[in-house]
């Protein structure tokens, strides 16, 4: 073996040597970052999963009959374009502002193809049968009792009024917490659309 | 004199960076890096103890609400930069991610070549490597001198090796690998702290059940449900009670002091679903939780934590009199949930026309504050056989009644319910924290306490050579190796660090001989 010879050889195993190194670097760091990266995806996940709905979600499923008892209606098996979901309480003063409100622009919103549903939370129908009469406005739109608060608690409702637009898919696209105008109602309106 | 860091080894972060991954394989080797990763920790956690924390605020509010209202701008900033939820934002773990990188990098970088440098370290070193050390001493000396300090130094319980007229004792090797099972430990306790995250690892919930309510368990993924068969709060009774007699003037003083929070439970598992969407539920366990006794089942913990201060009413009964006759109609009970309308009493008809649960007076018109029945009140009318129609507004001590009425409605009796707020928690993450705090220990004390030191020893010329190293407290390897160096005769060797500043340029590339 001359000289040249083993001097390349040496060269050669130095090459492999650091390749071999460059290889478990890599590996560690790879590991080490990749656990992390799916920590971090954990905690995002659960940020978003802490039983709120929100913008960007899909709208939870329920069937709940109407207050007169005649008709019951499944979220999943509706049909139109848009849906403005609405939560609201006898107890609560800007509800009581914005239901006339909703009523006269009721029939503007299904020639769009849109519907409001308005769920009540947490009450006997009794108590709400005697608010809207003495609300002296007939309400042509679907008045749901959610006695058990169970679609309350499904959509992680804490502030009321709420209103809920939800396109034809099925997804949540806003989340609207406080009193509907007549111009924030047609705004959500053309949003679910 | 010469830099025995790490032995003088060849560390790779030090070599010029060639590829992306030596890049960010130095980046991470660096102590500066891993020193300012620690300082953002430390600063961040800090600063989570502003406000408080998300678990500790009130629930009736949602928490980017609350922290707006309570705290103003900076309330929102910090819930919007995640500090409300600190342990398990993404920036502070991302720093724990990066810290534990940077501990298992900077761990090889160094760990690995001084390990080597010292398996393969000669007994016969240059006279450049001894001038170098800081206890270092050169005179007359014959091998015979070397080989009797060699049994004195054995004495001492160093382990010496030999190489000709080349001495190396050696001692407490094992202290320089403290650093490294340091960070091992704390390797384990950050990977422990980021398996908390996972929901399979720990969950944490606070559950409300109100009295005989039967709640799914969210921790458990629905797999559980919890019935609250009884809430229990017992105060100190001094007068009624022997035991609670001897504390009578304190309590006095106290007014009442709670004595006991409890839980009664009832436990069940879901084993199906029925059809119209109801959980299948078998009973697996009856107990209690009481403050700092929680209920265990399975991997879980259910501690009582809260509970409603005011209780819910569940039903109300009402007697009906008749103020002519002296007749008693009822009672009749009005479920707060699910009411019926009507009530026949022998002939007398009794209609609730109106309910409310948590009643006030607004405007001047009757009205309820809430859906909790808190404070209910209830609109009747009553039929007199004859059929004759009166109405009464009636409620806690409230009775709105016309004065000419024939019939007077008094409330029989009502039943109550407590809440119960109980946390449920689960935390297998305590025995790899406990590991990983434990190593942890172990590193610092091997560290601290059996510092690794020295001593060379070899004929040089026509004279000897003396010296000595040692990581931690140089005096103290003195004071042991000194005398014996004294008794055979050999040279005395100074401290070549007490008298002289450490040079500004001394370079770090020195490295000793290689």
């Amino acid at each position: 073996m001359t000289k040249d010879q083993q001097k390349d050889d040496r060269m050669e195993q130095a090459v492999a040597k650091k390749k071999k190194r460059s290889f478990w670097r890599m590996m560690i760091m790879t590991v080490v970052l990749f656990a992390g990266a799916v920590t971090i995806m954990q905690t995002f996940d659960q940020a978003g999963n802490d039983g709120r709905i929100e913008a960007g979600d899909e709208a939870p499923n329920f069937k709940l009959v109407t207050l007169d008892g005649s008709t019951l209606y499944e979220r999943d098996n509706y049909e139109g374009k848009g849906m403005l979901l609405n939560f609201w309480g006898t107890f609560c003063e800007p509800c009581k502002k914005e239901m006339p409100v909703v009523q006269e622009n009721y029939a503007t919103l299904q020639d769009m193809g849109v519907d409001f549903w308005a769920v009540f939370v947490g009450e006997t129908p009794l108590r709400v049968d005697n608010f809207i009469n003495d609300l002296g406005v007939g309400l042509d739109y679907p008045i749901l009792m959610d006695t058990q608060s169970e679609v309350e608690g499904a959509y992680g409702i804490y502030n009321l009024p709420v209103t809920f637009v939800i396109d034809g898919e099925g997804n949540v696209i806003e989340k609207y917490e406080g009193e509907l105008t007549k111009e924030k109602l047609m705004e959500l309106a053309e949003k679910s659309l | 004199m010469l830099d025995m860091k790490y032995e003088g080894a060849d560390l790779r972060s030090k070599r010029r960076p060639k590829s992306i991954i030596d890049r960010v394989w130095n980046f991470f080797a660096s102590v500066k890096v891993g020193l300012w990763l620690i300082a953002l920790i430390i600063v961040g956690s800090a600063i989570g103890t502003i406000f408080p924390q998300e678990m500790y605020i009130p629930q009736q509010l949602p928490p980017e609400q609350y922290y707006m209202e309570e705290y103003g701008t900076p309330g929102s900033i910090y819930y919007a930069l995640g500090f409300h939820n600190l342990y398990t934002s993404w920036w502070y773990i991302g720093l724990i991610v990066m810290l534990t990188l940077s501990l298992v990098v900077v761990s090889i970088d160094r760990g690995v070549p001084l390990y080597k440098a010292l398996k393969k370290q000669p007994v016969r070193r240059t006279e450049r490597f001894m001038k170098g050390q800081r206890l270092f001493g050169q005179g007359d000396g014959t091998e015979a001198q070397i080989d009797e300090i060699s049994v004195a130094l054995k004495k001492k319980r160093y382990t010496v090796k030999r190489d000709g007229d080349a001495l190396l004792a050696e001692k407490h090797r094992f202290g320089r690998w403290g650093p490294y099972v340091n960070h091992l430990g704390l390797v384990i306790f950050f990977l422990g702290a980021m398996l908390r995250v996972f929901p399979a690892f720990h969950t944490d919930t606070l559950e409300w059940v109100r009295e005989g309510d039967t709640v799914s368990l969210e921790a458990t993924d629905g797999e559980y449900y919890l019935r609250n068969d009884q809430f229990i709060l017992e105060m100190y009774d001094p007068e009624n009670n022997e035991e609670d007699a001897k504390f009578a003037a304190a309590i006095e003083k106290a007014g009442a002091v709670p004595k006991n929070y409890e839980t009664e439970l009832t436990l069940f598992k879901k084993t199906g679903t029925n059809e119209d969407g109801s959980p299948q539920l078998e009973q697996v366990d009856v107990g209690s939780t009481k403050v700092n006794h929680p209920f265990k089942f399975d991997k879980f913990e259910v501690y009582q934590e809260q509970y409603s201060s005011r209780p819910e009413f569940l039903s109300m009964s009402f007697m009906l009199a008749d103020k002519e006759t002296g007749d008693e109609y009822g009672p009749f009970k009005v479920d707060l949930e699910n009411p019926e309308k009507s009530y026949e009493l022998d002939g007398v008809t009794v209609t609730l026309k109106d309910l409310y649960p948590d009643f006030e007076v607004k405007d001047g018109q009757p009205n309820t504050k809430s859906p909790r029945a808190l404070n209910p009140a209830f609109f009747f009318n009553v039929e007199s056989p004859e059929g004759e129609t009166e109405s009464n507004l009636i409620g806690i001590r409230l009775n709105v009644a016309d004065e000419e009425n024939r019939y007077d409605v008094q409330f029989a009796g009502t039943e109550m319910a407590s809440t119960s707020g109980l946390r449920v928690k689960s935390d297998s993450t305590y025995p790899i924290l406990i590991v990983g705090a434990t190593i942890f220990m172990i590193g610092i004390a091997m560290g601290m306490y059996w510092p690794h030191r020295r001593v060379w020893i070899r004929r040089h010329e026509e004279g000897v050579l003396v010296a000595g190293f040692t990581n931690k407290n140089p005096s103290s390897l003195r004071r042991e190796v000194s005398p014996l160096l004294e008794q055979t005769g050999l040279p005395m060797w100074e401290d070549q660090a007490r008298f002289t500043e450490k040079s500004e340029n001394e370079s770090t590339d020195e490295r000793g001989e290689s």
